[in-house]
């Protein structure tokens, strides 16, 4: 269904020490980026499981980012290793079922890298106002 | 009566009335035909009414992980995929060795409703390697529809070559279908063998993972995937998902599409077969990453 005016929901799990602090400068240095991005500030991107992007997605999010550090500069040393098998696997099993999976972005955004911030959110948040609203997964109860 | 059958009664009598076990867990012939049921022996009597067929399915080393078998010592049948799901649990200290004593079976291969079961057509393991049981009974009778098998390594994932050729909807549209059907009955978790946790993650009530709606699509999603990851390098291939959901629903599909893509990336691994831990259980700096490059 084509709505008029859609404005995508994006939930974002940003690492607590590179890509956080990264949105934290984008801010600082007055860098405009779309506010259809709700952050949620998490200790590592490997505490994201499988239950957490689901229910995201669930409760009304139209796409889900998870942003963490580069691999090899994570702060807990290999946390970012986990967090890209897991969603690499995940996004399969989502294409499997018929979900798309360009709704679930993964991306390594270090400390200083405001810029590249603010380009992913512009980037998916285009690229999710063209795939419309997502109700393949959603509880149907959370639009009442 | 098959030679494996009267192998493993006498088998079975000996153990009881040494008093080597307190009981033996093994199957026996059901009230309709060709059925067989699971059936616990506690004297030697009872081992007479023992039986092992080509339609005794059910995966019996999951009962262990009841309350009713701690404190004794256990003997079990075990077939291939059974004696996988077994080592995992006692790799996993889940039960101890020395609870039980396995009783392995020359398996050839189970019918189901007539026909070959599918996971069998494709089973590579289905004796216990004769090191790793107590005893090995061999003499079991294969059925002629069950001569003919293996299938190669590729053709196994034939169903799921058809379903990745369908478009994005059709994908959606045949889920939808099948996990619309879903009772939430949780026979798939109990009945695996490799379900091991001792609290659910459905189970608990603090946080509260799911919900308990029946009629929400996007609540089915959500167990059958959550449940799929879970499992996912521990699938030993047994196949009772499939079996036992009442409503038929293809769920070995999801195990299997996930286990080809783990072997596809980071190498191939078969639980119970090679040696722990799991792929899932660790990540390492040189495995490949697909994140990195700039996409889409």
């Amino acid at each position: 269904m084509i709505q008029e005016n859609f404005e995508p929901k994006i939930i974002a799990f940003c690492c607590n020490w590179c890509s956080y602090a990264g949105a934290d400068l984008a801010g600082t240095g007055r860098l405009k980026y779309p506010e259809n991005i709700r952050i949620i500030r998490i200790p590592c991107s490997s505490r994201v499981d499988p239950t957490l992007v689901m229910r995201a997605f669930q409760n009304g999010a139209d796409g889900v980012m998870i942003a963490g550090c580069h691999p090899g500069d994570c702060h807990y040393d290999t946390g970012n290793y986990h967090t890209r098998k897991r969603m690499k696997l995940l996004r399969n099993l989502m294409e499997f079922m018929g979900l798309p999976s360009e709704r679930l972005l993964v991306k390594w955004i270090s400390g200083n890298e405001a810029e590249r911030f603010k380009n992913t959110v512009e980037d998916f948040t285009e690229k999710l106002r063209k795939m419309g609203v997502y109700d393949k997964a959603r509880d149907l109860r959370c639009s009442k | 009566m098959l030679k494996i059958t009267e192998k493993l009664q006498e088998t079975a009598a000996q153990l009881l009335e040494s008093g080597e076990v307190d009981l033996v867990l093994g199957y026996t012939k059901g009230s309709e035909q060709n059925q067989t049921i699971p059936y616990i022996a506690t004297s030697p009597e009872d081992a007479k009414n023992l039986v092992f067929d080509a339609y005794s399915e059910k995966a019996l080393s999951k009962y262990l992980l009841q309350d009713n078998y701690k404190n004794k010592k256990t003997a079990l049948i075990v077939k291939g995929c059974d004696h996988r799901a077994i080592k995992l649990m006692l790799g996993e200290s889940r039960v101890q060795r020395s609870q039980v004593y396995l009783i392995g079976v020359e398996c050839p291969g189970m019918i189901r409703k007539g026909e070959p079961s599918p996971f069998c057509l494709k089973c590579n393991y289905n004796t216990p390697a004769e090191d790793e049981v107590d005893i090995l009974l061999t003499g079991a009778d294969v059925p002629d529809a069950l001569k003919e098998k293996n299938r190669t390594h590729q053709e196994v994932f034939t169903e799921i070559n058809a379903i990745e050729k369908m478009s994005e909807d059709e994908r959606f549209e045949y889920w939808k279908r099948q996990l619309n059907r879903c009772k939430r009955c949780y026979s798939c978790r109990n009945a695996c063998p490799v379900c091991t946790c001792r609290v659910c993650i459905f189970d608990r009530e603090n946080p509260d993972i799911i919900d308990a709606a029946k009629d929400q699509l996007a609540q089915h999603q959500f167990y059958h995937v959550i449940r799929a990851f879970h499992v996912m390098d521990r699938c030993v291939g047994c196949g009772e998902c499939s079996r036992v959901c009442p409503e038929g629903i293809p769920l070995h599909l999801l195990n299997q599409k996930l286990q080809r893509d783990l072997e596809k990336f980071y190498g191939s691994y078969e639980a119970g077969m090679d040696e722990l831990p799991t792929p899932l259980s660790y990540a390492k700096a040189d495995e490949p990453d697909f994140f990195g490059k700039e996409e889409k």
